[in-house]
């Protein structure tokens, strides 16, 4: 029995040194391997939300595998990336409320309207056409009316789902309080005939649309009676709270333009690279009061 | 008793029984040798306004320069530098503006030997499309794959609306989002294909007139030079030289500037200018020739009043003015005999010898007039004149030659051309002063043809009274140069070139904008490398140096990591190499096929209007608007007149022989997979590729080389890679040092000879200091007053330090000889208080004055200049030769006055 005991007091220190030195080889062993899964299993999904835009989330699948693929090499393949595309204002709405991706290139319409609900923090901005920053024209036909106030009927725009944001952004109050109604098209270029035909009163133009439409025959027929100021382009936003993954990000998406190897990938996007967000974006309150745009 | 005569005094003795003897003989083989310079020059005289040929071959960066140029040929560029915004549309117009330009250029392959500015893919050969990035080359072989279907379906019938069906799949499929790259850009060329298809298709329809010609599909995915800010479109233009003309590129200049102005009148919004080393030296010459002749024209008429006013009346400057044109034509004579050339920098000879020349005569003809109104007659007074002058006239041009010769052994071969011309310039000015002057003197004396009355202001009695006290006005001298002590060290030394160039000219401001807007320069360094491997290795070296913008290279020609690329491509290639190379033979056209066609392809052209509408595409939405009418037109047609349908069968085959070819070319680019500095095309190989097998890297830098102090860390930091490096930054940065070296040796060397020649004359230490004090001091004033004014010594001006030093001991050896020549205006006894106040009631002088005002006006035209290196040069001659005039005027008499009271003390 004593012998036991003696016994038993010896082996213990023994076994706090062999715990001990076990704890620390597990912990040395096991701390790296879990940081690394965790690393490897973080997702950055993304998501493309223009509402307006040509094409459907199937075409532009391998634009957004492309993306996906240069943002996860940007982070060492240490983080899974995939990417959706929406054009339909709906689609998109109800994909965000099933998932929330890690981040977003989306419409300024849409940023100005829904940032606030999804909790949305402008990262980085697009340079559409190398462009820091957009301007909206409403047109008319060359005879028509001069005052935008006095215009009735409708107004077209592929930027106009958003028929809130739109109405803020370029008229500078709700769409409510407009003479007019807005409405939301996926082909700007026939809304436009249809002005000049006479069966639609306006159409909103943004910066690249107006410059495109110089070259046609069609611009003589049209003229621009009302222009906003210079708009922040579509934004890349970080949906929820912004940690070290979102500088990360924020550099990848800086450094495209300097990168040779994402050339292709930045006119597949229609961005002449990535810019540093300017001024602080306009976004509408959910607690505004009806008929209120930007504090 | 007389004085015995010295040999030097025998020699002008004998000079002067010749001249009064023969006189007309004189004049009359001085025009005859004159006459026959000219013509020498003008036969023999060649012009070799080559800058490479102004440094020694042997200097060792000269001789790694021209064994460069040698072996790669000349590459030294004109760069058209076209502003963007950045922005697509603009970059889009700057590439339109750029193809017109080269659309004009193309028309005079005798003036313009090479236009860079874009890079097809038939440019880089074969392996062309294994220069995509990995991204790229998986976009392109997905599309490879998605078209080979169409065209196969395409092949089996080759017609027109077979064709059209494919394309109108294609388009519908694009707007549809389901090819793999719907990239604008891309599209414009397949849509300018189109168009063109469908205009030939108008025509023959609508007037019957066939046109077969369409534009060539392998133009896709073309690559404009543009700056790494995308701000810049840089075209290169490689010109023909003509050494044999002053401006070398004057032609093709001429016709390259048209060729902008008419392409800017096509595209008012565009800026764009021209611009690089080769611009910049013809706008450099064609200013400072300008600068040059309105300087000679104010100096001209200005000196030609001057003249006028002192030596009463036009003959006696005329007869100067023909003496020093004489001596100018004999000077042409010697510089045909002796170089046989003239450089960029031996041709201001002339200028030079107006200056310094010119000062003999005035010296020359202000004693003669002194003897005439002290009552001697014509022979007496020009052999006064002579014989009294001519010492001193003679000792001011060896010391001014020395001035030149001190630089005819440096590796500045420009420099030692110049100064082997001048000096020779000069001792013949000196012949012709001594020898024609005074015989046209003595015809026109003899012959009454100078005016009656005298010239009034001969003398200069006032600066009498202002030496007065000369240990007061020493001492007051001394107390100024003191104190502006503190500017001396504000004088420094500009190396920078393009500050010397005259400002708002188009070159100027557009090399200036390169390197601002986009850190850009015309100017590279060269490196050579044996092999591939080495060409590699400097590459890694170069790159992360601070100083090194970005590298050129064969190797911007051998696509990196081929093999992955090439594993890529193999799918594409398989689907394509299933399609027969030949097309059956389809004679005719169906018009309700080919209606039916088009209306497919309306549709599906309206749907993708939309698409890039979206993008801003405006040039290719422009085109598609195009077709989309010209559908509508032939449509209308075709449902009308069935039967002109055959007219389009021509149409038809060609159509199939213009894209047969292109994907047989396409299966070729695509089973690539790998390349060989061989297989890259000749055009690109023999830039980078010398002679002697040898590759060279150009390396762009990174900063501003145009400033000194970046140019010398440019090619320090290339040094530490190849020590052996060359190209424009080291030959500007050498030759700019070397230059500095000449002048600052010349400048001692000059000094040393002119105070040894003066002892030598002299035996004298004490004669040697008085006569280079006002030198001395006038040089220090100079400096002082430059520092006030903030004007630095450049490779320009600094010029004008030799000849100061020639004019500035002129005018101290002709006062001191006057001072101590014994005569009745001066006292018996030379150097003595009487012989002082004798001298301001002498010619000298005031022809000391004259000879300064006369440089002083000389370059004072040069002030107005635009080419800033001329102008800084006419700022420090003309306060050079104002304080040459002031220290000789105001130092010498009183110091003088001091020496002669010393004397006279001690006696």
């Amino acid at each position: 029995m004593h012998d036991r005991k003696r016994q038993t007091r010896q082996t213990i220190p023994s076994i706090r040194w062999i715990k001990t030195i076990f704890i620390c080889v597990v912990l040395q062993v096991i701390t790296p391997l879990w940081t690394g899964s965790a690393l490897s299993e973080e997702v950055l999904d993304f998501v493309v939300i223009q509402p307006g835009q040509p094409g459907d989330p199937q075409s532009a699948r391998p634009i957004m595998e492309a993306l996906a693929a240069y943002v996860q090499k940007g982070f060492n393949g240490k983080v899974q990336v995939e990417g959706r595309y929406f054009n339909h204002l709906d689609n998109a709405l109800a994909f965000l409320e099933k998932y929330r991706p890690a981040w977003g290139i989306v419409g300024l319409g849409f940023y100005v309207q829904e940032a606030a609900q999804y909790g949305m923090t402008p990262i980085a901005s697009t340079r559409p056409g190398g462009h820091e920053t957009d301007v909206w024209r409403l047109v008319v036909p060359e005879g028509g009316n001069d005052q935008w106030q006095t215009l009735t009927g409708t107004v077209a725009g592929n930027m106009l789902f958003e028929t809130q944001a739109a109405a803020c952004l370029l008229f500078g109050m709700p769409a409510q309080k407009l003479p007019f109604t807005l409405t939301g098209t996926f082909r700007p270029l026939r809304a436009l005939r249809k002005v000049v035909g006479g069966t639609l009163t306006g159409a909103v133009l943004d910066r690249m649309q107006y410059e495109a439409i110089k070259r046609l025959p069609l611009a003589r027929k049209i003229k621009v009676i009302h222009t906003s100021r210079p708009l922040p382009p579509s934004p890349v936003v970080w949906l929820g709270s912004p940690d070290e993954r979102t500088k990360r990000l924020t550099t990848i998406l800086l450094g495209m333009k300097a990168d040779k190897n994402a050339e292709s990938l930045l006119r597949l996007l229609q961005t002449d690279g990535f810019a540093k967000v300017g001024r602080p974006l306009p976004r509408l309150e959910p607690d505004l009061k009806a008929g209120d745009c930007f504090p | 008793m007389s004085r015995r005569q010295n040999p030097k005094e025998r020699a002008i003795l004998l000079l002067w029984r010749v001249v009064s003897q023969y006189p007309g003989t004189v004049i009359g083989l001085g025009a005859l040798v004159a006459i026959l310079s000219v013509f020498a020059a003008f036969s023999f005289l060649e012009l070799n306004s080559d800058q490479d040929r102004l440094v020694s071959p042997e200097v060792p960066f000269q001789k790694r320069y021209l064994s460069h140029l040698e072996n790669f040929g000349d590459q030294e560029y004109l760069y058209v530098v076209i502003k963007t915004d950045g922005a697509r549309e603009d970059k889009q117009t700057a590439i339109e503006f750029a193809d017109s330009l080269n659309a004009h250029l193309q028309l005079h392959p005798d003036l313009i030997e090479a236009v860079y500015y874009r890079i097809s893919l038939d440019d880089l050969g074969d392996a062309a499309l294994l220069f995509a990035s990995p991204e790229e080359a998986s976009l392109l072989s997905d599309t490879v794959v998605f078209l080979a279907p169409h065209i196969r379906t395409w092949m089996k019938d080759g017609t027109l609306p077979g064709l059209f069906e494919q394309v109108s799949s294609v388009l519908a499929a694009g707007s549809g989002g389901k090819t793999v790259d719907m990239d604008p850009a891309l599209m414009g060329q397949a849509l300018k294909f189109l168009n063109s298809l469908l205009k030939n298709m108008e025509q023959a329809l609508l007037t019957g007139d066939l046109n077969t010609s369409l534009p060539g599909l392998t133009e896709v995915g073309d690559q404009y030079f543009f700056t790494p800010n995308q701000k810049r479109l840089i075209m290169r233009l490689l010109p023909r030289k003509d050494y044999a003309s002053m401006d070398v590129i004057g032609v093709p200049l001429k016709m390259v500037r048209q060729a902008l102005d008419d392409t800017r009148a096509a595209f008012p919004g565009v800026e764009a200018g021209l611009t690089g080393r080769p611009v910049l030296q013809a706008d450099e010459m064609e200013t400072t020739d300008r600068d040059m002749t309105l300087a000679a024209i104010i100096a001209i008429c200005l000196v030609g009043l001057l003249f006028m006013a002192v030596l009463h009346g036009w003959l006696r400057p005329f007869l100067l003015l023909i003496a020093l044109l004489m001596a100018m034509a004999w000077s042409f004579g010697f510089a045909t005999v002796a170089v046989g050339e003239l450089n960029l920098l031996s041709i201001v000879f002339a200028l030079v010898l107006v200056g310094i020349g010119v000062d003999f005569g005035i010296h020359m003809i202000m004693r003669y007039v002194e003897g005439v109104k002290g009552g001697l007659g014509v022979d007496h007074a020009v052999r006064s004149a002579m014989l009294k002058t001519g010492p001193a006239i003679f000792l001011g041009a060896i010391t001014s030659v020395c001035a030149f010769f001190s630089v005819l052994f440096s590796d500045f071969i420009g420099l030692a051309q110049l100064g082997l011309i001048g000096g020779a310039g000069v001792l013949l000015c000196l012949v012709s002063m001594m020898t024609v002057l005074p015989a046209m003197l003595l015809v026109a004396g003899r012959k009454n043809l100078f005016p009656s009355s005298v010239p009034r202001i001969t003398a200069m009695p006032f600066l009498e009274r202002l030496s007065k006290r000369p240990g007061w006005t020493l001492l007051l001298l001394g107390i100024i140069s003191l104190a502006a002590l503190p500017a001396l060290l504000k004088v420094g030394f500009s190396y920078n070139l393009l500050e010397l160039q005259a400002r708002g000219l188009e070159s100027v401001r557009y090399e200036r904008d390169l390197i601002e807007a986009s850190g850009e320069s015309t100017w590279y360094a060269i490196m050579t490398g044996r092999g591939i491997d080495e060409i590699r290795r400097l590459t890694r070296t170069l790159n992360p140096l601070p100083t090194v913008g970005h590298v050129e290279s064969i190797l911007d020609y051998i696509p990196q990591d081929p093999s992955k690329k090439a594993a890529r491509y193999e799918k594409a290639a398989k689907a394509l190499g299933s399609i027969p190379s030949r097309l059956p033979v389809s004679q005719t056209v169906d018009p309700r096929r080919l209606i039916e066609a088009l209306s497919r392809l309306q549709t599906a052209m309206a749907e993708l209007e939309e698409v890039l509408f979206a993008a801003g595409a405006g040039a290719e939405l422009a085109l598609l608007d195009q077709n989309v009418h010209v559908v509508k037109t032939l449509r209308s047609h075709l449902r009308q007149d069935k039967d002109s349908a055959r007219r389009l069968e021509p149409i038809q085959r060609e159509t199939a022989r213009k894209i047969i070819p292109f994907i047989e070319r396409l299966r070729e680019w695509l089973t690539a997979d790998t390349v060989s500095v061989n297989q890259i095309p000749p055009a690109i190989r023999h830039i980078y590729m010398g002679k002697d097998g040898k590759y060279q890297i150009k390396v762009m830098p990174s900063q501003d080389v145009w400033d000194f102090d970046e140019l010398k860390r440019f090619v320090a930091d290339l040094r530490r890679v190849d020590p052996q490096v060359s190209g424009v930054p080291v030959v500007v940065l050498e030759s700019a040092k070397l230059m500095h070296r000449t002048f600052l040796s010349a400048g001692g060397v000059t000094l040393c000879l002119v105070a040894l020649i003066l002892f030598g004359y002299s035996r004298s230490w004490r004669y040697v200091f008085l006569t280079i004090l006002p030198l001395g001091l006038s040089m220090l004033w100079l400096f002082e007053l430059m520092g006030g004014l903030g004007i630095q010594f450049n490779l320009a001006n600094f010029f004008a330090i030799p000849i100061l030093i020639a004019i500035g001991v002129d005018g101290g050896v002709h006062l001191l000889a006057r001072w101590r020549e014994p005569g009745p205006q001066t006292g018996d006894k030379p150097g003595t208080e009487q012989a002082w106040r004798g001298l301001f009631h002498t010619s000298t002088p005031t022809a000391v004055a004259l000879s300064f005002a006369t440089t002083m006006i000389g370059f004072g035209g040069l002030l107005f200049a635009h080419h800033l290196g001329l102008a800084s040069l006419g700022a420090v001659m003309v306060l050079g030769a104002t304080t040459g005039m002031l220290a000789a005027l105001l130092v010498l008499p009183p110091a003088l006055k001091l020496m002669g009271n010393f004397k006279e003390r001690r006696n």
